[in-house]
């Protein structure tokens, strides 16, 4: 009971912070998933999960509100249930796919109660009270917003722990190990999405580089992004003078034509 | 282009409709978008040069309220140009200024302005920071999170920020002018690079393929993921990667990809081949 309005509190608060500041930094697994171990009071494999989860949901951001899959609910349940039900780090990536699909419908309740207030907004201003209505958005955001999403969360801890203790207790080893190998691949997902955002004529080219600074030559990442910064702007650079030379030459060309006209006009 | 200089009281306002754009993601709704953050960016502009004109300031807001969805970070623009719309429209007073300026300048920038928020913010910004601090992370060192939500959180609320400034000072033909010099699909690529290279370091640093399957032949075991180690190691993984990105072009959900994958991963456990 108590471990459960723990993560509730997690994703709740993270919810607040992100709510508050119009940004979408606190619910991201990184931090949620910290947060999550902290409370659960196991803050190393919180951040652990968290930095496997946010790899795992890399191409996932709410892009005109549509979310693939919702990591908030996935990253606080999954971190949640493995330290609670002492379940390994692989078996909890593996479990919080399905659970950020099954929670994608979330989103849609959370729509549907705020367009039912839609309202009590429309009141205020109609007086012209812009503190009534900046504080209906406040209470709302408080009370309301994510009073769904967090119940599930909850419920989810609540009778989740036990039950999956119980089910992977039960089920036969390869399929745990399949669990295990699909955890350690589906970080594949959210890449795949971010590569399918950037695709341009040369982008394989791209990635193999990275692949082959991290893997072969081993460098930190930082230091990979600082060469990717300056192949960045190289081929800025170089893409901007192309493009002056070329409306130069449009320039040029037309001002030839004008001088033969003169020429033989 | 003339950049306006912005006084210390434009300042105070501007300050306190930077507190509004902080709303765009506090709750929204399918008929307002964020437009109920809106309301609350221009409010400040608005209670000043409408202070005891009640019946203007209801139409003004209920303008407000017009359906308005864009990137959070580069809402800052947006909110800039139609801040500095709102003054002026307040020392000329509403019946000298067409309305419908404001509309057409939310209308017409929020799509572009999303697109390009989406593809910086999301699939760059972000991808470095998230590849450099999900490094950091490992072993449980609690200086990654921190690191994100320094350089992604606070950063990404210090560029709306700026645009915000940006879009007040140099208004709307600024932002007309960068989209027809064509630096912006430039900017573009050049974000789309950096962030190609990134996605290479992540499956390099985060994928695991473990080929279990190791069949003897003649009293010889062969393993065959020391095999694929000696020509590249990591292969499998961007071979992975590469069906992944060949199935999401040709239109599969991620949804049916995922769980694609689980299910062949347990099938493929059943045999002994991972």
């Amino acid at each position: 009971m108590k471990e459960a309005l723990l993560v509730a509190l997690a994703y709740w608060g993270t919810w607040m912070l992100d709510s508050i500041t119009s940004n979408q930094t606190c619910t991201r697994p990184i931090v949620l998933g910290t947060v999550t171990g902290l409370l659960c009071g196991d803050l190393k494999t919180g951040i652990t999960m968290g930095a496997l989860l946010e790899a795992a949901y890399m191409g996932i951001s709410g892009i005109g509100g549509a979310l693939a899959a919702d990591y908030r609910s996935a990253t606080a349940i999954a971190v949640g249930l493995t330290i609670l039900s002492g379940l390994s780090i692989e078996q909890g990536i593996a479990i919080a796919s399905p659970i950020g699909l099954l929670c994608l419908s979330l989103m849609q309740v959370t729509i549907a109660i705020s367009n039912l207030l839609e309202g009590f907004y429309m009141k205020a201003l109609e007086r012209g009270d812009v503190k009534k209505y900046n504080l209906i958005m406040t209470l709302h955001m408080l009370f309301v917003q994510h009073l769904v999403d967090t119940a599930v969360v909850f419920l989810c801890i609540l009778f989740g722990t036990e039950a999956i203790s119980a089910v992977f207790g039960n089920i036969p080893a390869w399929i745990l190990n399949g669990l295990s190998a699909a955890g350690g691949m589906l970080v594949v997902v959210g890449l795949g999405l971010t590569t399918q955002a950037i695709w341009q004529k040369n982008t394989i080219v791209y990635v193999l580089l990275g692949f082959v600074l991290a893997k072969f030559v081993g460098l930190s990442t930082v230091v990979i992004a600082i060469i990717g910064v300056i192949i960045a702007y190289l081929s800025f650079e170089s893409d901007f003078r192309f493009e002056n030379l070329a409306a130069k030459k449009v320039v040029e060309a037309a001002a030839d034509e004008e001088g033969d006209k003169d020429f033989y006009g | 282009m003339a950049k306006k200089t912005i006084s210390q009281e434009e300042l105070t306002l501007l300050k306190k409709a930077y507190l509004g754009t902080c709303a765009v993601l506090r709750t929204t709704s399918s008929m307002a978008g964020e437009a109920r953050a809106y309301v609350l960016t221009t409010a400040p502009f608005i209670e000043r040069y409408y202070e005891d004109k009640e019946e203007a300031k209801k139409e003004l807001y209920r303008q407000g309220t017009e359906y308005f969805n864009t990137h959070q970070a580069t809402n800052g623009l947006i909110a800039g140009i139609v801040c500095a719309l709102e003054k002026e429209r307040g020392e000329k007073g509403p019946e000298n200024f067409d309305s419908g300026i404001i509309t057409g300048i939310k209308a017409s920038l929020m799509g572009p302005l999303a697109g390009i928020g989406d593809s910086f913010f999301f699939n760059c910004y972000r991808v470095i920071i998230a590849g450099i601090c999900i490094a950091l992370s490992e072993g449980g060192n609690i200086f990654g999170p921190l690191l994100f939500v320094v350089l992604y959180g606070i950063g990404t609320m210090w560029f709306r920020w700026l645009f915000m400034k940006l879009g007040y000072e140099r208004g709307s033909e600024f932002i007309t002018q960068a989209f027809d010099s064509g630096i912006v699909p430039l900017l573009m690529k050049a974000a789309g690079i950096l962030g190609a290279i990134m996605v290479g370091v992540l499956i390099a640093t985060n994928m695991k393929v473990n080929i279990a399957f190791a069949p003897t032949i003649n009293g010889a075991a062969i393993n065959i993921q020391n095999m694929l180690d000696t020509i590249l190691p990591g292969l499998m993984t961007l071979v992975v990667w590469w069906l992944v990105v060949k199935l999401l072009q040709k239109g599969a959900s991620p949804i049916k990809i995922t769980f694609g994958i689980m299910g062949v991963c347990i099938v493929l456990s059943l045999f002994g081949i991972l």
